[in-house]
């Protein structure tokens, strides 16, 4: 089954992205394709590259690179919630003319239709909410 | 069965209940499995068990409600048209 999900809660804020990191790392054992993860509101600060988890904490963002880069899921940032909140790829770095990038490039900073197009393309939807 | 529920705080769960059909489930997570310890009616109802721990309710699950993991989880999406998440 192919599955996305979106993640509308910020990683060290409630439990929201914990839960959906927990669920893709369940659906993927399972032997589901999972296609896209879609960081939406205060959930596009999970790539945040400069963030440092604490030792007694677990690393969400290390968690979601992990499963982009070992595991192929695709991580897309809504570009709205992203640029207001200071995550910026290479590409927005330029176009803004900031210091530096901020978002870790194992996620790719994309538009609203991509959520839609996650929608239409998987046979289950799953939101996860702040 | 038809659509699966979420409910991830207390709050949530007054604007899912009327909605609720009898073949649905409904899946309490985060602090919304602090609504596990009492009975609830209009669906099959179950707990994401490792937060009904994480908040000292193991022995507070209202017999019933089903506990269920994570892989447990995936299974009811996958047996689910649909998932439904309630936010409040």
């Amino acid at each position: 089954m192919v599955i996305s999900i979106a993640v509308h809660g910020a990683p060290y804020a409630g439990a929201g992205s914990r839960t959906a990191l927990r669920f893709v790392e369940s659906a993927l054992r399972l032997g589901h394709r999972v296609h896209r993860v879609f960081f939406y509101h205060d959930g596009v600060l999970a790539a945040a590259e400069p963030g440092v988890a604490p030792q007694d904490e677990e690393d969400l963002h290390a968690g979601w690179v992990r499963l982009g880069e070992t595991h192929g899921v695709e991580l897309a940032v809504c570009i709205a919630n992203a640029l207001k909140r200071g995550m910026l790829d290479e590409t927005e770095r330029d176009r803004y003319e900031r210091k530096a990038a901020t978002a870790h490039p194992a996620f790719a900073i994309v538009g609203l239709g991509q959520l839609i197009e996650a929608m239409t393309a998987s046979d289950r939807f799953v939101t996860f909410a702040a | 069965m038809a659509t699966l529920h979420l409910v991830n705080k207390p709050a949530a769960w007054e604007g899912c209940h009327p909605l609720l059909d009898p073949k649905d489930a409904v899946l309490l997570i985060e602090d919304g499995t602090y609504l596990a310890q009492q009975a609830l009616n209009g669906a099959a109802f179950h707990a994401l068990e490792p937060d009904v721990r994480a908040r000292g309710l193991s022995r507070r699950v209202h017999p019933s409600i089903r506990t269920a993991s994570f892989d447990d989880f995936v299974r009811l999406v996958e047996s689910c048209e649909r998932v439904v998440t309630w936010s409040a």
